[in-house]
């Protein structure tokens, strides 16, 4: 499963990750985290709410992970997005890629983060500081 | 044995709000033109509205008979990330 509704725990997460006991001189962690963007002047963002078609969102994913293993000699990939209320701080996103050698590992993990961004059915909404609420 | 054909549609992002609810059932519609003519006269509000459509997790790209049981989510440009 690649959409988690609980927090994510990068320790535990690198813990369970296969950095592939020699073969590989590469490992490249990506984390996205909720940022306190000033929307207007004296409001914040609080929190953000991940609203996902879940199915859908799942298969996408898997997809985009094929398809970086088809096109860069890299080795291991995880991929975990937050779905639910995430506080500022917190992580939403997640991308590890190990590879024999960084360069692939660099390109495969920027294109499996614009890729995500680009095809998944997963929408953003904002929560601000004065209780407004805003969808991105 | 059109008239018993159920189809399911689901709204996300923005969409939930514009149509004030995440889902409705509906039935007797031959295809995706039709389903989008149908929901166009119950929620005029969606008229203005950028989305695609994803029949069965798929994103369609042309119009598609509809059969029992299928999944239509309208689907609004995507924020994840």
């Amino acid at each position: 499963m690649y959409l988690v509704k609980e927090k994510i725990n990068l320790e535990e997460l690198l813990k369970n990750f296969d950095f592939g006991s020699g073969k590989n001189g590469s490992t490249i962690i990506f984390t996205g985290i909720v940022r306190s963007d000033e929307i207007k002047k004296g409001v914040f963002v609080s929190k953000i709410f991940y609203d996902a078609y879940e199915p859908m969102a799942e298969k996408e994913i898997a997809k985009i992970e094929k398809e970086a293993k088809e096109k860069f000699p890299i080795d291991s990939v995880l991929i975990k997005h937050r779905v639910g209320f995430v506080d500022v701080g917190e992580i939403s996103f997640v991308v590890i890629v190990s590879s024999p050698h960084r360069e692939e590992g660099f390109k495969a993990i920027q294109f499996i983060i614009d890729e995500v961004k680009r095809k998944v059915p997963i929408w953003k909404k904002e929560i601000l500081s004065n209780g407004e609420t805003v969808w991105v | 044995m059109m008239e018993n054909k159920k189809i399911r549609v689901l709204f996300f992002g923005r969409l939930r709000d514009i149509v004030g609810t995440n889902e409705i059932v509906t039935s007797d519609i031959k295809d995706i033109e039709d389903l989008k003519k149908y929901l166009f006269e119950k929620f005029p509000k969606l008229k203005g509205e950028i989305f695609s459509i994803a029949l069965n997790y798929e994103i369609i790209h042309t119009n598609e008979n509809l059969k029992d049981n299928d999944e239509v989510a309208l689907i609004p440009p995507v924020s994840g990330g």
